[in-house]
This record gives structure tokens, sequence and C-alpha cells, in this order.
């Protein structure tokens, strides 16, 4: 009797052991979303992007590809690129960027721009072809990356 | 006389046991500390071999899944031939490189760049010298 009353109490404690089974890491990550912007650029002209940010988090824009219209390969040259608000007529219409942010930049394949924006559904990217010794001097393909919440 | 408690005979017995229950309990403990997200990116090796005609190119897609490096091996080809990475065409196929060399068949890279995750392309391309399609092999190592 003294055996089962013992045993008994320890079984409790047994199955209180053992539950090494892993949780799963629990996620904290927001989704990110990747929009492109392509088009081609001319010598000494900008262009914008609109796009929205729906939560609190990191932006990312990247001037990943600088290429040529009527050949393979790529354009060695430095564009300005940035962020800012977009700009609307009295009709609604968007028909500029005011630019917060700026910076000259090569294409890589990486971001060359890495902010924290607060969301909001009128911000823009922007890239121009600002210096007439390092910039374009053919008109060029541009890929833009604009990461973002 | 019908003993209801341990007696002194008992008294090993009782210390097993409680000896048991702290080798028992003693397991207990240590499953909640969390475990660290183990890193989830791996090294991946493509190979990819194709032709390209006069004037032509040749374009193939790759995914990276975490940023670091992308390195491009060109190990056989015909020619001296154009070789970039750049990002995969919205629409209607092809590559917008944002790196190319001009490169020759080799066993060490002729391409390395640094690259967020995302979709990637590689493209091989006629310099303008080639007057018959020529062949090429390479390896692409990523993320």
């Amino acid at each position: 009797m003294r055996f089962a009353v013992l045993l008994l109490s320890l079984v409790p404690l047994c199955a209180g052991c053992g539950d090494d089974t892993p949780t799963s890491p629990s996620s904290t990550t927001a989704s990110r979303a990747t929009e492109r912007f392509d088009d081609i650029l001319n010598v000494h002209e900008s262009k914008f992007f609109a796009f929205s940010v729906g939560s609190n988090g990191t932006t990312s824009i990247n001037l990943a590809s600088l290429s040529p219209i009527s050949r393979p390969g790529v354009i060695v040259a430095t564009l300005e690129i940035g962020w800012g608000k977009t700009v609307k007529d009295d009709a609604g219409a968007v028909i500029g960027c005011d630019l917060a942010k700026v910076m000259q930049t090569p294409p890589a394949l990486t971001a060359q721009i890495n902010d924290t924006l607060t969301p909001a559904s009128d911000y823009c990217a922007n890239v121009a072809d600002v210096d007439s010794v390092t910039g374009l001097h053919e008109p060029a393909n541009f890929s833009i990356r604009i990461t973002h919440p | 006389m019908k003993r209801t408690g341990f007696g002194i005979r008992d008294s090993g017995f009782v210390r097993s046991l409680l000896l048991m229950v702290v080798v028992l309990l003693s397991a207990c403990g240590g499953d909640n500390t969390p475990t660290t997200p183990s890193g989830t990116s791996t090294a991946t090796s493509e190979n990819w071999s194709g032709i390209v005609a006069p004037g032509g190119q040749s374009s193939r897609s790759f995914t990276v899944n975490s940023s670091g490096t992308i390195t491009i091996t060109l190990t056989a080809a015909g020619s001296t031939l154009g070789l970039g990475v750049g990002l995969p065409r919205v629409s209607g196929g092809g590559c917008r490189l944002g790196v190319s060399v001009n490169a020759s068949a080799g066993s060490s890279p002729q391409i390395s760049t640094a690259a967020d995750a995302g979709q990637y392309c590689v493209q091989v391309y006629d310099l303008g010298t080639l007057r018959d399609p020529v062949g090429f092999a390479l390896k692409i190592d990523h993320p």
C-alpha cells in the first residue's frame, strides 16, 4: 500500500517533466511589400513614383539597374534618388514629389536608402539625372525597388 | 501491532524515494528558455548553360532568400561574352542589369556583388563580336 501511494505521488511529478517540444518563434515582423518603378530616364530628367506605407517600419529604396535603351549591358552613371510626399493639384491629381531626402548613387543590388517612415498613403520615390559629369549621357532604362511595410 | 507510519526500519527506503524525487525534479525546468530562431539562409548553387546567338542574349532568373553575396562564374564559353546580374523585367522576360562585365570562361567568379533578398536574373549577351552562336555554362552562388 505504501509503495502504491508513493509511486502514485511520483506520477504527477514525472508528468510535469518532458515537455521538450520546441515552440515555433512567433512572427514579429510585419509583412513587407516590394514595388518596382521601371521606366526610361532621359538626360537631365527626373521621374517619381507614388507609394503607400501601411505601418511603421523601414522603407528601403534601391536604384538597382541602369542600362542602355538599345543594347545590352549597364550604364555607369550616378543618379539622385530620394523620397518625399506627393504634391497634388486642386483636383487631387498627383503632379509632383516634394522631396524630404535625397542622395546620389550609382546602381547597386542593395538598398541605398533605408528610412523609418510613418504610415501614410502619399509618399513618392524620385529619380533624377542631376550631374552633367557623372550623370547620364544618353537615355537609360532604370529599375528602382521600393520595399516598405 | 499494526503500524501506520514509516518506522526506523523504512528510513532507507524513504531516503531512496526522496532521492528519486530530487532526481526527477532536477530533470524538470530549463525547458522554458526560448531558443534563438536558427538562421534559415543556406547557400545555393545553380548551374546553367545555354547558347547566345550573334546580337542576342540569354537570361535566367533566381531568388536570393536573404541578404548576402551573389557570385557568377562563367565556367565555359566559346568566346568572350557580356555577363551581368540585375532584376527580371516585370513583363516580357529578360533582365535589367545592375552589374555587368566582359567575361571569358574561368574558374574564379567574374562577378561578385552584394545583394538584398529578392528576385534577380543573370544575363549572358553578345558583345557584338559573335559571327556564330556560341555555347556557355555558368554557376550562380547566392544565399
